[in-house]
């Protein structure tokens, strides 16, 4: 897996290549806005990192470019900005996700692994049925088995339980659910999200073994086969 | 400061005598044009007037014309000179304002003309201006102090973990500094937004908002935690309630009040949310029948860092309140606390539709 990190302040860029490499990522870094573009345009990425603010060509218009040349890799903007209609202007120019500095190595990372396996997900067409281990969802019927027992969840849960079968294997944050499962871009100050998933975690390991559901600290939770 | 605006040597009479002057000239001008005519209209009528009845005439005439040039000029100049001694004064009081950094005071409005209107528009600059650096200053002042504490916590940690030389130590003293990070980023960034929120700085693009729907899921967000709280939440929304507004600012409005509520309201205590249309607006209530909000404290707790637990005892950075303020102002909206019926505190929100 390769990606192109475009940022120009040298020593962010220096932190997250060390960080992504030892993670297990090939990168290549420009620190300027046409570099980027040359770069994106002459090779194949399996993402990009993008920053908003660049010196010669800021990083939305780079993005619109490049999506009008029918250059489909997935990006992830990094922006100082943190307001939703950044986040929507973002998005609209052609990012895949949005991630607000300073934000959390591990933050990042978690984001970086639910895009790549967006984008291979995304080439297999919709799905109707999702699968981990002995659990499995039915996106039509609207129903959860575990085992072969059925599993009732309310439609939030069900919703929850919908995105963390789809990244199921990495690590999704606080913040990445809120964002997909409610649809809300602030973190609350209380701990709302884990009460959701100590419910979700207790219809679906309570009676099953191994259990899936698991809280990895300080990043955030994974569903996973076996312990 | 800008030279163009506030340091350009004006001086005091040149413009009214200059406008007086091209006054003058102009009256003259014009006079020695109605002179002629009558001169050539008596010459005229009165062909035969003799040299002395003709010059007699003429003279007198000359004097009138005089004499209602000293009084054109006389009524000109005075209109002139009340006007530029007006901006002088004002010029004066905006000029004793930036040497003395002083934007408290206002200008006087003189009169009802124009001039007042204008002097009107420059107190309301005044007014803003003097709101926005205060903003500023208050945010200044917020960041020294609750920063300042994490920061010392921090700083002592690493120089004890410094003195030892105990890996699992050193690791215990990162995962601590990480967490004191995270709580000073959160600080920090909605110390930015309420900055951004109270400056008019945020742009609100309003688009219609779905509140009894938005409203709804907040509850539903919050119930969870309300039972592990051992606390009754409950809700009655009116259906259809829809408002122009940013639904992410709304949302974290709301969660706030609720994450209030879940500090605050002991175990066994009930929190409930209220919507429904009224005169004024959307107005939706927040109550509780927790310990409630001592009088004296109730302007109080929507200022910055403002606690009513002297100890500091919860968590939290001390603007959720703030911030709700600032969001339900930015939506032209009202926010007030009172006593609930329920015993605690009730907060009341009013947010115009439109």
């Amino acid at each position: 897996m390769k990606f192109l990190i475009i940022e120009d302040d040298v020593a962010a860029a220096d932190f997250l290549k060390q960080g992504l490499s030892s993670a297990g990522y090939e990168l290549d870094v420009a620190h300027d806005g046409e570099r980027g573009l040359t770069m994106a345009r002459d090779n194949a990425y399996d993402l990009w990192l993008v920053d908003v603010m660049l010196p010669k060509m800021d990083g939305l218009t780079l993005l619109k470019t490049l999506r009008e040349e029918g250059k489909l890799t997935p990006a992830l903007i990094l922006s100082a900005r943190g307001e939703v209609d950044d986040r929507v202007d973002g998005l609209r120019a052609g990012g895949d996700d949005y991630i607000v500095k300073p934000y959390a190595f591990s933050e990042l990372v978690a984001r970086i692994e639910a895009l790549l396996r967006r984008a291979k997900t995304a080439a297999a067409g919709p799905e109707t049925m999702l699968e981990v281990a002995d659990l499995s969802m039915d996106l039509i019927k609207r129903t959860v088995m575990r085992a072969g027992q059925e599993i009732s969840l309310k439609p939030r849960e069900f919703r929850l339980l919908e995105y963390l079968m789809r990244n199921a294997g990495q690590v999704v944050t606080r913040t990445m659910l809120l964002e997909n499962v409610w649809d809300l871009y602030f973190d609350p100050q209380t701990n709302v999200v884990d009460v959701h998933i100590s419910r979700l975690r207790f219809k679906v390991d309570k009676y099953f073994s191994p259990p899936m559901l698991h809280t990895v600290r300080g990043s955030g939770y994974i569903l996973r086969t076996g312990g | 400061m800008a030279p163009g605006i506030f340091c350009a040597p004006v001086d005091k009479f040149s413009a009214p005598v200059r406008l007086a002057i091209i006054a003058l000239a102009l009256f003259l001008i014009a006079s020695l044009f109605v002179f002629g005519y009558f001169d050539r209209t008596l010459a005229g009528l009165l062909p035969d007037a003799t040299g002395l009845l003709r010059q007699s005439l003429r003279t007198s005439h000359l004097k009138g014309i005089l004499l209602m040039m000293l009084a054109g000029f006389a009524i000109v100049f005075w209109l002139i000179y009340r006007f530029y001694s007006r901006i002088e004064t004002y010029q004066r009081l905006v000029r004793k304002m930036v040497a003395s950094a002083d934007l408290s005071s206002r200008l006087p409005v003189l009169g009802d003309d124009e001039f007042a209107t204008l002097t009107h528009d420059l107190n309301a600059v005044l007014e803003r201006t003097q709101k926005l650096a205060q903003g500023v200053r208050q945010a200044g002042d917020s960041i020294a102090h609750d920063l300042r504490t994490p920061l010392t916590r921090m700083r002592t940690d690493v120089e004890v973990a410094l003195q030892g030389d105990d890996p699992l130590a050193w690791r215990e003293t990162l995962e601590r500094i990480l967490a004191e990070v995270g709580g000073m980023q959160s600080t920090f960034n909605s110390l930015l937004a309420l900055g951004q929120a109270e400056a008019g700085g945020m742009r609100l693009k309003a688009k219609e908002v779905d509140m009894s729907r938005l409203l709804d899921e907040i509850v539903e967000l919050y119930t969870p935690s309300a039972e592990e709280h051992e606390l009754t939440l409950q809700s009655d929304i009116s259906p259809e309630l829809k408002l122009m507004g940013d639904k992410q600012l709304l949302a974290q409005t709301f969660s706030n009040l609720l994450d209030n509520a879940m500090k605050y309201v002991p175990a066994g205590g009930a929190v409930q949310l209220r919507a429904e249309l009224q005169d004024s607006g959307i107005e939706i209530i927040v109550e509780d029948n927790g310990p409630g909000i001592p009088e004296e404290m109730r302007e109080k707790i929507f200022e910055r860092f403002a606690r009513i637990d002297p100890s500091r005892t919860l968590p939290g950075t001390g603007l959720g309140l703030a911030l709700v303020k600032a969001f339900v102002e930015l939506h032209r909206g009202t926010i007030s606390v009172e006593k609930s019926n329920m015993g605690g505190a009730a907060f009341r929100i009013t947010l115009p539709i439109q």
